[in-house]
């Protein structure tokens, strides 16, 4: 029994190890035929299950994709209930006890102001998490728009919206990043609009190629013979079904936008202090390197992890949501 | 072939022309426009702008704006930095070698590691180099690049004393052993990245040439598997990565950028923050039209060695 559940535990780290993240070309018949073993449970279970019990059960065989969910659902409760978790009030100042290194009243030592870093790295998660998550509303909503017009009308229509694409991706994002926020006046939410305007082209190929083979397809063509006005055919009939490769790309891009959102606020750009971020965070600890290193130890750490996690995520969907890999 | 280069490069102008006149919107439509430089300076009175206004031509309409900013660009002339009134072009140019330098590195570093990494984890499947060279890949693509930096600087320079913290060489000049020395940290940054997604690029390319039937025959022939794979499967499997090296050219510019900040590098991306800082409008706009430029014409580069490289595909 345990020499089984070994083998299976094996099994599904291998199986991630042929990520499609970094694959160019997509689906690979190795993961077939890795995948084979494994195929006895949900073989054997009923064919009714629904395509989101199914894909949750493919998603949790995938160890590394199941820690980073974990991961990430510790950080969005921390986030949540910082006032109640965090040890002590990320604006409690104490000049009496700056720069402190870790020990046991606090864990991860004290700031330059005498503050918890424990502290303000739980309530740094609030800001890094849901600005990488509205960054990346804000792209994917922009994207399958233009991704959804491209693909359903073609013509002129996806010329238009492709080559904009071409423009976009172009420009080198961050150049283009710097110039937004600086020039408006800083505030969060420019911040999150800003980073949200430069990610949207990845999502809009996606959804554009999606489009393009699923509106050929007889249940498009049923839907129109019925009488269905094109919004109706694109958000009842055609969304729903090009969702999967949009999710892996999206999860994807909250942990892009956690980074791009500290890389801004490192450079003093994006979050605004007295707001803990674990961007501005680190913009701090950069004069205490030698004195305090753990004050830019930690808040890295952390955008590190949230940014796996998200990572592992991301590929695990992809390989739970690829049709190419059911038994 | 030559149909097809010809219009790869003309489909090259309308995205270039749009590039143009995409930024050149941008930076009207923001708030203070091209002269918010001076908006908030105390001694500068509005009959002042409203002079340097005219002067720049900044009165005229948009459109005729445009059309003269982009038949100067056509011609080379980028027009003159508000900082120091000294042309854009020279600037940029001084500038530039350093950052040439820098992305240089850290291609061939990046490919120098990648490469190999990649065959190994393709030849030895599921091997414990397999799953090192995975982790390693996760790592180096969830990285914070800037954090990395500090890293680095706090274990090699503030520690360990091995590497300087920033510049591009001593003052005062050194040999090209202190080049090296200055390189070799912001290199390893800006390669982490890239190192670690060719690395996987090259290894599932690798895989798939593998299965592939010619290299099945070959080995059925007996040759050696150094033969094998060396000279029938690698070849093969470098073509679809070799497109992946060059379309990476706009995320090295933005790695470029924040690179050089960090190690106080004096090349184009940091003077394009500090550009930022000063409002620096011509130069800005300068910046980002040469930086995209590039990345166009690296993009076109890998659909052509694509294409020569790969006998198979036939563009007409």
């Amino acid at each position: 029994m345990l020499a089984q559940e070994g083998l299976l535990q094996r099994k599904s780290l291998w199986r991630l190890l042929d990520d499609q993240i970094f694959s160019l070309q997509g689906g690979k018949a190795e993961t077939q035929t890795m995948g084979t073993p494994l195929k006895a449970k949900s073989l054997s279970a009923e064919k009714t299950e629904t395509l989101l019990v199914m894909t949750l059960k493919r998603f949790i065989r995938h160890r590394l994709a199941v820690w980073g969910a974990i991961t990430i659902i510790i950080f969005v409760i921390l986030a949540l209930f910082a006032p109640w978790i965090a040890p002590y009030d990320y604006r409690q100042y104490n000049y009496s006890a700056f720069l402190q290194p870790p020990s046991l009243q606090h864990l991860l030592g004290t700031d330059n102001t005498g503050a918890d870093l424990l502290s303000r790295i739980i309530y740094g998660a609030r800001i890094s998490l849901s600005a990488g998550f509205l960054a990346m509303l804000v792209a994917v909503l922009l994207g399958t728009f233009l991704g959804a017009a491209a693909g359903f009308y073609g013509g002129w229509v996806d010329n238009v919206a492709m080559r904009l694409v071409d423009i976009a991706l172009s420009i080198p994002s961050l150049f283009l990043l710097l110039i937004l926020v600086v020039i408006v006046p800083p505030s969060t939410i420019m911040v999150v609009l800003a980073i949200g305007v430069t990610r949207w082209m990845y999502p809009a190929r996606i959804v554009r190629s999606s489009f393009l083979s699923l509106r050929e397809l007889e249940f498009v063509e049923a839907a129109r013979a019925l009488g269905q006005v094109p919004g109706q055919i694109i958000f009842r009939h055609i969304l729903p079904n090009a969702m999967g490769p949009l999710i892996v790309n999206a999860t994807l891009l909250v942990g892009q936008a956690i980074i791009t959102e500290s890389v801004l606020s490192f450079l003093g750009v994006g979050i605004q202090p007295p707001v803990p971020s674990w961007g501005n965070m680190l913009s701090d600890a950069q004069s205490y390197i030698w004195n305090a290193p753990w004050l830019a130890i930690f808040p890295g750490l952390a955008i590190l992890m949230t940014v796996l996690a998200f990572n592992l995520v991301g590929d695990g969907l992809r390989d739970a949501l690829d049709p190419r890999l059911k038994q | 072939m030559r149909n097809y280069l010809a219009r790869r490069l003309l489909q090259a102008i309308p995205v270039l022309l749009g590039i143009s006149l995409l930024l050149f919107l941008i930076m009207h439509a923001l708030p203070g426009g091209p002269m918010a430089m001076y908006l908030n300076n105390p001694n500068i009175t509005p009959e002042q702008i409203a002079r340097m206004k005219h002067a720049y031509g900044l009165d005229r309409p948009l459109y005729v704006q445009y059309v003269s900013w982009l038949s100067d660009l056509v011609q080379g002339n980028l027009g003159k930095s508000f900082a120091d009134g000294r042309p854009v072009l020279d600037r940029i140019l001084e500038r530039f070698l350093a950052t040439l330098e820098l992305m240089g590195a850290s291609y061939f570093v990046a490919m120098v590691l990648a490469i190999p990494l990649g065959v190994l984890a393709s030849l030895r499947q599921y091997s414990l180099a397999d799953i090192l060279t995975t982790v390693l890949a996760y790592l180096g693509i969830s990285m914070p690049t800037f954090w990395f930096g500090i890293v680095l600087i706090m274990v090699f320079s503030s520690w360990l004393h091995w590497f300087p913290s920033g510049g591009r060489i001593t003052q005062g000049g050194g040999g090209p052993l202190d080049v090296l020395n200055h390189l070799v940290l912001p290199t390893t940054v800006l390669a982490l990245y890239s190192v670690a997604t060719w690395s996987r690029y090259v290894r599932s390319s690798m895989l798939e040439v593998l299965r592939s039937d010619y290299v099945r025959t070959a080995r059925a022939k007996g040759l050696s598997e150094r033969i094998v794979i060396y000279k029938h499967a690698l070849r093969n499997a470098l073509v679809p990565v070799v497109t992946v090296l060059a379309l990476d050219a706009g995320y090295l510019f933005s790695g470029a950028l924040i690179t050089e900040t960090i190690f106080a590098w004096p090349g184009m991306g940091r003077l394009f923050w500090d550009s930022v800082l000063k409002r620096d409008y011509p130069l800005l706009m300068g910046i980002l039209m040469i930086a995209s430029i590039l990345v166009v014409a690296l993009n076109l580069l890998a659909d052509l060695i694509y294409v020569l490289l790969d006998p198979r595909i036939q563009y007409n």
